[in-house]
């Protein structure tokens, strides 16, 4: 017993660095919850507000536009996971038929590449193209039509934003089922054949099905993400004439704390929302364990 | 005051020769004063000089940290030996610095707008502010105010604003000053917003002469003009393809933009945007039933064809480009469009002429102007300070003494004045009617006097008319900076200064709680309403629909909180 | 057999299209955005620049050249990449290591994964986090872009579960044969965990170059941005600036050639890196991302 504790100091002392780390700027910034529990006047600090106990979390429930908000990112974020889902997986089955080595080497590099840009450059990209005068509208108008502006009409701004994330993240969300499809037994596919299967029935009948655990868990862990709708895409694209459908909780929270200075409001709603995404986090990471007997943690 | 004010003159002197910084003589007598007077002894007297008169410097250093919204144009430096000046980094700080003997340190600086708004909310929430910043709105100096984090200002100002930056705050009529005071106390030294003119008409003086037509005065003129603009199509665009008038999205209720239509709901008797008294109650200009006249007249335009059909989605970028190519020959804009569009159009094309008009006038012969926010933006000082004073007195050193016309500048300050570079720490304070001194000392430059209270700034701009004009002269075509000049100056801000108007004064221009939470989505729903009523997509009546929605959605308590901090 | 060829041949041949098509519209904006930097600037403003540049010029790289704030910007993203991306390379091996190990060979692991879940999970919002960096006294230096974030979590659970489907008998005979635990971590289990490292190390580079909103926070004047903030600065809302003389200042300067300039620079880093991991980073994903 006590050999074994010996044996285990060398992973204390490993841990001692990054648990240090954490305590500094994951746990201590923790006191500032308590911002939402008072009336928080910067000039007293965190000890000397006034307590105002849950009369925040009255306020945000109280407001139309809150109900708006989360609404929002709800819509918003499971717009993203399904689309999310559907295209990649499409994908992967598409790149599954080609047999041409060099080819599909060259499509996953570029496809993978949009994940790795940053949404403060992919929104100039995206605006520009969706502009005025971007190449879409001119093939609106050359239609006969009236140009749109996407980013300023309300009932664009959510489809753009769904894709916009998807074309950004498919090929990169295609990757998990890629890998997926080449651990299917290819006898299951020789003896389809044999059976005079098709293509497609093979698609159908065996490839989906092989997907369908894979998917689960995928969707299973997204569910824990549904209040994160992406806050660096939509604050880099998003502006006043779409507040009511692109507003969603992380930039108003970022819209209340930092440019109308309510702290306090900000803190609750952000602790709302902290709340919610670990139940939800806590309760798909059972739901996959239960269904595909895999988890995160 | 004059006492004080050749004091400051006397020490600042005295300074700059201990310093060895100029070749200063004639100052003997006048230094002797700030150190005879009896009682304490000579370092406590040029403390007490330094914190009570507008241009002392500091016996010792002083060192002084700065919340400051970027400035502009530094990249006018590049190419020079002081291509690596910044925000952080300047001579300007050197030379403020050097007059007042404070050292100058940057805590934070952030680009206008949001960026620096955020800032400043962090270091607020932190507890932390710097010893003088600027806040942007009368709502943050409140909050400032009320958590206990800044210096009462009042006996500062009265101490160590100069005789000049009183008047400057005078000509606001109190307006401009009171705004920074809370409960009777100056807690923030008010930014200035200066009166920028009427809203001009900008039409395209060739095209009325290649079609005989007068220059408008009434409402019937201007409808006129913009159907001979599109039938006739003087510019050659092809048939159908002049634009009328071409119109902001925002169709009117913001200051200093461009392509707004405030002059024609203003002639209505409409103040679209703004809280006003009206018989004797602070109400919403927007949701008062002038609103409608002015918006039936603005539909039937938009139905005829006078009004830009894509008004709806046009970018800034895209209106200024309709109007550059020469596809639209009118739009509203104050003085400063000479730059953008007209000058533009006028570059891509040297037959382009373009008049400013007063327009349209009522029955009194004059235009309707909407009074802008007297105030944008607040300097305060840290509670605590040792010396409050000292952002008083870089008022008074930046827009009084270093805005003389008989101050003498350094060569890199002539540089930042050439490349428009800007590193202000309030942003402006100036005369409310300066647009007009301003044209008035140009126009007597030009005329060969030299106007006594001329600013460097002004024979720069005088010059640059000249050259304008000694081309145009010459029969040569001017530099397209000059060409600037002169129409902003010589012709736009003219009409401030010789064509009457009247004034609409708006009562209110801050936020209250309630519109923190609500504002937004009222004032979307108001630009929706102007925008589907003026392109015919919604009935007339819909205004009055809109009005009732707009009481319901939190206008009735925002109306009523206004009224109140109004009534105070 | 005739019908069942053909049919084959359509399909192959509407996949084909179909892959080529999603991959060219991954592609296009990116070459369009390369197009209008190297285009003149009329050009742009007319919308005539497709995939190809009109009015070739280098003028807007030339002035870029001469932008002091965007190298001053670049060389800060830089030295957060390294600095970063070192630190957090060390703070995810000493952490996913011993919470690799099974609760048999480490008593208190469990204790230790929650938190970390839970440093995962809850925060304490911008404003706190923001004070506790200013009491650090860490505002506008380099390490308040590197310390806050020097154990990504995330990261962390992934490299975890890679070591976790490590072979298991390589590390028992190393035990039997005396090691301590810091040999067999850095003898042992670093060199075979190539893919894994190189998986989090991209990850770890991506975000660090990519992050916007912290040097937005942390850094207390512009001239202290990182790249991406910057860029992200440049793009102003007109109707956001209050100042009559700024407002005139913006409206007069027409600057999507130059901008277009800028993201191409601020990409390329990106460019050239992600060729030599992309190798690694699917094998990484895939065994990290979930354990059975």
């Amino acid at each position: 017993m006590k050999k074994r504790l010996k044996r285990e100091i060398p992973f204390h002392l490993m841990l001692l660095l990054p648990m240090l780390f954490l305590a500094v700027f994951s746990f201590a910034p923790l006191f500032g919850i308590l911002m939402a529990f008072q009336d928080y006047m910067p000039a007293k600090g965190i000890l000397q507000s006034r307590w105002v106990g849950l009369e925040n979390f009255d306020f945000i429930f109280s407001l139309p536009s809150s109900r708006q908000i989360f609404a929002n990112t709800i819509i918003i974020s499971l717009g993203k996971l399904a689309a999310g889902i559907i295209v990649p997986v499409f994908f992967a089955l598409l790149l599954n038929e080609i047999r041409v080595i060099a080819f599909k080497r060259t499509v996953q590099t570029i496809v993978y590449l949009p994940h790795f840009l940053s949404w403060v450059v992919l929104a100039n990209v995206v605006s520009s193209i969706l502009g005025f005068d971007g190449p879409i509208n001119s093939l609106i108008q050359s239609t006969g039509h009236d140009p749109i502006l996407f980013l300023g009409s309300n009932v664009w701004f959510r489809p753009v934003i769904i894709l916009s994330d998807c074309w950004k993240e498919f090929g990169y969300g295609s990757i998990i089922y890629l890998s997926a499809l080449t651990s299917i037994d290819p006898g299951l596919y020789e003896s389809a054949s044999l059976d005079g299967a098709s293509r497609l029935q093979k698609i159908f009948y065996i490839t989906l099905p092989m997907l369908v655990p894979t998917i689960v868990l995928m969707m299973a862990l997204n569910l824990g993400n549904i209040l994160n709708a992406g806050f660096d895409q939509i604050f880099n694209l998003y502006n006043p004439l779409v507040y009511e459908t692109g507003d969603i909780i992380d930039t108003y929270v970022y819209r209340i704390g930092l440019i109308d200075m309510q702290y306090s409001l900000a803190t609750a709603a952000g602790l709302i929302k902290s709340v919610i995404g670990f139940v939800l986090i806590m309760s798909s990471n059972l739901v996959s364990r239960k269904l595909v007997s895999r988890s995160i943690f | 005051m004059k006492v004080l004010w050749k004091k400051g003159i006397a020490a600042m002197l005295a300074l700059l020769m201990a310093c060895g910084a100029g070749g200063c003589t004639d100052s003997g007598e006048l230094s002797t004063d700030t150190t005879s007077s009896a009682g304490s002894s000579a370092e406590d007297d040029a403390w007490i000089a330094a914190a009570t008169d507008p241009l002392t410097p500091y016996p010792e250093t002083v060192t002084v940290t700065f919340g400051k919204e970027a400035g502009r144009n530094f990249s006018a430096l590049a190419g020079t030996e002081w291509e690596n000046h910044n925000d952080d980094d300047n001579a300007m700080y050197d030379i403020i610095g050097g007059f007042l003997n404070i050292d100058i340190q940057i805590d934070f600086v952030g680009n206008g707008g949001d960026d620096y708004n955020k800032k400043v909310a962090m270091a607020i929430a932190d507890g932390n502010i710097p010893d003088v910043m600027k806040v942007s709105d009368y709502s943050t100096l409140k909050q400032l105010v009320e958590s206990d984090m800044v210096e009462d200002l009042t006996q500062a100002f009265e101490d160590c604003a100069t005789d000049r930056i009183r008047d400057i705050y005078d000509s606001f009529d109190g307006r401009c000053l009171e705004s920074g005071k809370i409960d009777g106390k100056l807690y923030g030294i008010p930014a200035t917003n200066i009166f920028n003119g009427q809203e001009l008409l900008w039409l395209r003086k060739d095209w009325l002469d290649k079609l005989n037509l007068e220059e408008p005065e009434t409402m019937e003129d201007i409808e006129y003009i913009l159907q001979q603009f599109v039938e006739q199509d003087p510019g050659n665009n092809g048939e159908g393809k002049t634009i009328g008038l071409v119109v902001n999205t925002g169709i009117a209720g913001a200051y200093g933009a461009q392509f707004q239509l405030n002059n024609i709901f203003t002639h209505y008797g409409a103040a679209p945007g703004q809280w006003i008294e009206k018989d004797g109650e602070v109400v919403y200009g927007s949701v008062q039933p002038e609103m409608k006249e002015a918006l039936t007249v603005l539909r039937d335009w938009y139905a005829k064809g006078l009004i830009d059909p894509q008004v709806a989605v046009r970018t800034n970028d895209d209106r200024i480009a309709v109007v550059a190519s020469g596809q639209c020959g009118a739009f509203f804009g104050a003085w400063w469009s000479c730059n953008s569009p007209a000058s533009d159009a006028w570059a891509l094309d040297n037959s382009v002429e373009w008049v400013p008009c007063v327009v349209p006038v009522g029955e009194d012969g004059k235009v309707t102007v909407i009074e802008q926010n007297p105030s944008m933006g607040y300097l305060v000082v840290r509670k605590g300070f040792e010396h409050p004073e000292v952002a008083v007195k870089l008022v008074s050193l930046q827009y009084d003494y270093m805005r003389r016309s008989d101050y003498v500048q350094s060569d890199v300050e002539k540089a930042y004045i050439a490349g428009d570079v800007a590193c202000d720490f309030l942003g402006n304070c100036d005369f409310n009617n300066a647009l007009v001194l301003c044209y008035e000392n140009i126009r007597d430059i030009l005329d060969g006097k030299s106007p006594e209270d001329a600013t460097a700034f002004e024979y720069g701009v005088a010059a640059s008319c000249q050259k304008y004009v000694d081309a145009i002269d010459a029969g040569q075509l001017p530099d397209k900076t000059d060409w600037s000049n002169y129409y902003g100056r010589m012709i736009g801000t003219r009409l401030a200064a010789e064509v009457p108007y009247n004034k609409i004064s708006p009562v209110f221009y801050s936020s209250t709680d309630t519109m923190k939470l609500r504002w937004g989505s009222l004032q979307k729903m108001e630009s929706e309403m102007l925008l589907r009523i003026v392109m015919n997509e919604d009935p007339i009546d819909s205004f009055d629909s809109f009005v009732e929605e707009w009481y319901a959605s939190g206008g009735d308590t925002i109306t009523e909180e206004v009224s109140a901090e109004v009534a105070k | 057999m005739q019908i069942e060829f053909f049919k084959n041949k359509l399909m192959d041949t509407v996949v084909w299209l179909i892959v080529i098509l999603m991959t060219l519209c991954c592609l296009l904006p990116l070459l369009n955005t390369l197009a209008i930097s190297f285009s003149n600037n009329s050009a742009v403003n007319a919308n005539q620049v497709g995939i190809l540049p009109v009015g070739f010029t280098l003028s807007s790289y030339k002035k870029l050249l001469e932008d002091n704030q965007f190298w001053r910007s670049a060389w800060i993203s830089v030295l957060r990449v390294v600095l970063g991306t070192g630190l957090n390379m060390l703070m995810m091996i000493l952490l996913a290591y011993p919470l690799s190990k099974s609760k048999n060979r480490f008593a208190s692991r469990d204790i230790y994964m929650k938190l970390v879940i839970f440093a995962m999970l809850f925060n304490g919002g911008l404003i706190p986090g923001y004070i506790i960096v200013s009491k650090l006294h860490l505002l506008n230096t380099i390490w308040a872009l590197v310390l806050p974030g020097a154990v990504p979590v995330f990261n962390v659970i992934l490299l975890m579960n890679f070591m976790k489907g490590l072979p298991e008998a390589l590390e028992e005979a190393a035990v039997i044969d005396g090691a301590s635990e810091w040999t067999i971590l850095t003898r042992v289990v670093l060199p075979i965990s190539k893919p894994g490292l190189a998986t989090v190390a991209l990850f770890c580079i991506v975000n660090h170059w990519n992050d916007y909103f912290q040097g937005l926070i942390y850094m207390r004047t512009p001239s202290k941005y990182p790249l991406q903030t910057y860029i992200q600065q440049l793009t102003i809302d007109v109707s956001q600036i209050t100042d009559p003389q700024q407002l005139i200042y913006f409206m007069t300067i027409s600057t999507r050639t130059l901008n277009a300039a800028k993201i191409v620079v601020a990409t390329v880093p990106l460019l050239v890196i992600y060729p030599f991991l992309q190798r690694y980073f699917v094998t990484g994903i895939v065994i990290g991302a979930v354990k059975e």
